[in-house]
């Protein structure tokens, strides 16, 4: 064996274990997921399945519930994907300066990261409560009736929103940190001799430079929020009024509260579609060299 | 240069992998020496029999204490009970798919509601059970737990709805806790007056304000207006009707016009403040009567829920803990037997499970005993729900084809209780939810 033979051989045995969770966890659930779509999927006697074609995925576009729950998503991703990107630049920018105690805050910043989502649920879930929580006892002495946070259809979500960007921003800041400290100092300082102010210096060097961890933070966030599941589970079970009713949620329930596999699995094909789709236009538009 | 690379790869790549191997090795050890400490104290014809349970807090304990006793005492020889505990809010979502994949344990709780959804999974209780096994329980009970001329499971206890209250708080407000209300004017008197004469909120329908409680009360309170939920076939939604409208109305009016309550659905509120004084009735399940009996000081009493505008009859909704028999093609006749004798045993020899957990128990021997009597929960709670059974005023839970315990099924009420939508609104897509899940199953 030479030489080359004998690197494709270690490539292959490396790559080898990886390929071997590919395909048993990821490919076959895929392919599985794909054909129970297909059916009326019976779990107890999968035999007995009936086939019914597209029949799940004319259902879904048919139910109101299925609309709801995609339009709450959107809405999630809207309020929480542009906002967590900005803050966690202005913060990583806000950091990178020569500021007093930034190791502190880059901690501080990145702790609440670690935490389960099951945690942040239900700590957020306390602190905001009405009757016992923390944040509505001192409203009170401001506000006759302080909002009930997580009780209202209209104040949910944002809620739901804000507890996310809380959590998730540490991962984002982090990220953004390090392709900021990544873009030579050189340029900043070419651009000041030329009498570059500091947004113009921003707009042409810091943002080209960082766009590619940009689109990563974003194309990531955007997989990760359309699949929002934990929060609204441990936080508001899809209330109220089915308010946060996600579709991630709206898959669960339909999975595993009314036993429908053929029917979730359409919809997760659906959320599938979405992702690819969206995820390839941020990358064309925001991550590519040529945009 | 290369070679001497590709030499060191392989080397520290097999470095790797023996360590690697040396870990994966010492893991698999330790598994197997952890089978060992847990298997060094049986002997080797000692049968494990697993049992999932969902019971948290008070009668959480109760199945404690009696699996704990059945170990310590091994009645039935050389048989233990391995208890399994999950969550109540993810149980049946896990049973269910254990099931699926028969992986599911040897016996488990079951509310008799939810017999319908699982039917298909479970195995019958006939064929292990004796002639006379039915005269141990009470009859309408075992008939509950009848599908096609089959025993799918056994019943351990009815656990009926109660209208818990706060007797100082009635005696602040004037009210005389001794006659607490038998009507609904009666009972709409009293939680006016709770509202003027004191600080408290008078009534909620649940002390989590959780669906599933919304959903008990509104079921107790429609079958009371002579309302159904489904027709006979448990096929077509029937808690749309007048009776039920009413209800949801009344529900917007606890929270709107009557003040006796706000309109917020925080998870646990109403319960905390009951229990701090701040709220002066609530209705909730043979459970509560523990919980409330473990307060210091706590002066609580408790009376027939018998309080819907414009009753026709006095009824409460019950549910019924009942152990089945999940199918299980791997598990051999010893086991299954074994698993038979242990739900007998829970089901027939603790009168723990209504002295501690609070519940009716489903054995006659159980339910006439002294033990119960004696219990302090007696007096205040298990002798009116013994009476409610004897006068035949339990209405048992359908026997639906979907998890009629699933919270996002009735969250709709939650949403009429709390102003987000109108009853009748309200009322119209918690019909069309239920009826489409009815539909989706047949």
């Amino acid at each position: 064996m030479n030489l080359r033979q004998r690197e494709t051989l270690d490539g292959i045995l490396f790559a080898l274990p990886y390929l071997v969770f590919f395909c048993v966890f990821l490919l076959y659930p895929l392919l599985e997921g794909l054909y129970m779509s297909l059916f009326e999927w019976d779990p107890l006697f999968p035999s007995q399945s009936q086939f019914i074609g597209i029949g799940n995925y004319v259902s879904m576009l048919q139910e109101p519930a299925f609309w709801n729950a995609l339009g709450n998503t959107v809405y999630f991703v809207v309020l929480t994907v542009p906002t967590m990107v900005v803050l966690s630049l202005v913060l990583a920018l806000g950091v990178n300066r020569e500021v007093f105690g930034r190791r502190y805050l880059r901690t501080i910043y990145f702790s609440p990261y670690i935490l389960t989502v099951s945690i942040v649920g239900i700590v957020w879930s306390l602190f905001l409560a009405t009757g016992f929580g923390p944040v509505n006892y001192y409203l009170g002495f401001v506000m006759e009736s302080p909002p009930d946070w997580l009780g209202s259809p209209t104040l949910a979500m944002p809620v739901l929103a804000v507890v996310t960007d809380w959590w998730l921003l540490g991962f984002n800041f982090v990220i953004l940190l390090a392709a900021r400290q990544n873009v030579p100092e050189r340029l900043y300082e070419a651009a000041k001799l030329d009498g570059a102010s500091t947004w113009r210096a921003f707009r042409d060097i810091t943002l080209p430079q960082m766009r590619n961890a940009i689109a990563f933070v974003v194309i990531i966030q955007f997989i990760q929020q359309f699949q929002v599941f934990g929060q609204p589970y441990v936080m508001t079970d899809g209330g109220p009024n089915n308010a946060t009713t996600t579709l991630v949620f709206y898959l669960y329930n339909a999975a595993f509260s009314q036993q429908r596999f053929g029917y979730a699995a359409a919809v997760g094909y659906l959320l599938f579609a979405i992702l690819v789709g969206v995820s390839y236009i941020n990358y064309r538009y925001i991550g590519s060299d040529s945009a | 240069m290369a070679a001497s690379i590709t030499g060191n790869s392989v080397l520290s790549r097999r470095r790797f992998l023996g360590g690697a191997g040396v870990v994966g090795t010492v893991g698999l050890a330790g598994c197997s020496s952890l089978d060992g400490v847990i298997g060094s104290g049986a002997s080797s014809a000692e049968l494990s029999v697993q049992f999932w349970t969902l019971f948290s807090g008070g009668d959480g304990e109760a199945m404690i204490s009696i699996v704990d006793r059945f170990n310590e005492e091994q009645p039935l020889g050389d048989v233990r009970i391995d208890r399994q505990r999950i969550p109540w809010g993810d149980y049946y979502t896990k049973l269910y798919t254990a099931l699926v994949a028969d992986k599911g344990p040897d016996i488990a709780i079951m509310h008799q509601a939810l017999m319908g959804r699982f039917q298909r999974m479970l195995d019958p209780f006939d064929q292990y059970l004796s002639q006379s096994a039915a005269d141990h329980y009470v009859p309408t009970l075992w008939e509950q737990m009848q599908f096609d001329g089959e025993q799918l499971a056994l019943p351990l206890d009815a656990h009926p709805i109660g209208m818990y209250y706060n007797q100082s708080l009635f005696e602040k407000a004037g009210l005389d806790p001794q006659s607490p209300p038998t009507g609904f004017q009666e009972f709409k008197t009293a939680c006016d007056t709770i509202v003027s004469e004191t600080d408290a909120h008078a009534f909620t329908p649940t002390p989590y304000l959780d669906p599933a409680g919304m959903f008990r009360t509104f079921a107790t309170l429609n079958h009371q207006r002579g309302g159904k939920l489904f027709d006979e076939e448990t096929m077509e939604v029937k808690f749309d009707s007048q009776a039920g409208i009413r209800v949801a109305q009344l529900y917007h009016d606890i929270t709107g016009k009557y003040g006796w309550d706000i309109p917020n659905t925080t998870e646990n509120r109403a319960d905390i403040a009951f229990q701090d004084g701040n709220l002066a009735m609530t209705m909730n399940g043979t459970w509560y009567a523990p919980v409330l009996q473990s307060l210091d000081g706590f002066d609580w009493n408790m009376f027939k829920p018998f309080v819907a505008p414009d009753k026709q009859q006095n009824y409460a909704q019950s549910g019924s803990h009942t152990i089945v028999l999940p199918r299980n093609p791997g598990r051999d006749t010893r086991t299954t037997e074994a698993a038979v004798n242990v739900a007998e045993w829970i089901t027939q020899e603790n009168p723990l499970w209504g002295t501690k957990a609070g519940h009716l128990p489903a054995a006659i021997d159980v339910l006439n005993s002294n033990a119960l009597r004696e219990s302090p929960l007696w007096p205040k709670s298990l002798s009116k729900f013994f009476e409610m059974t004897n006068d035949d005023q339990l209405a048992y839970k359908p026997r639906t084809p979907f998890n009629i315990n699933e919270a996002s099924t009735w969250d709709f009420l939650s949403d009429i209780y709390s102003h987000n939508v109108s009853p009748q609104k309200g009322i119209e897509r918690g019909a069309t939810t239920v009826q489409g899940l009815i539909d989706n199953v047949n």
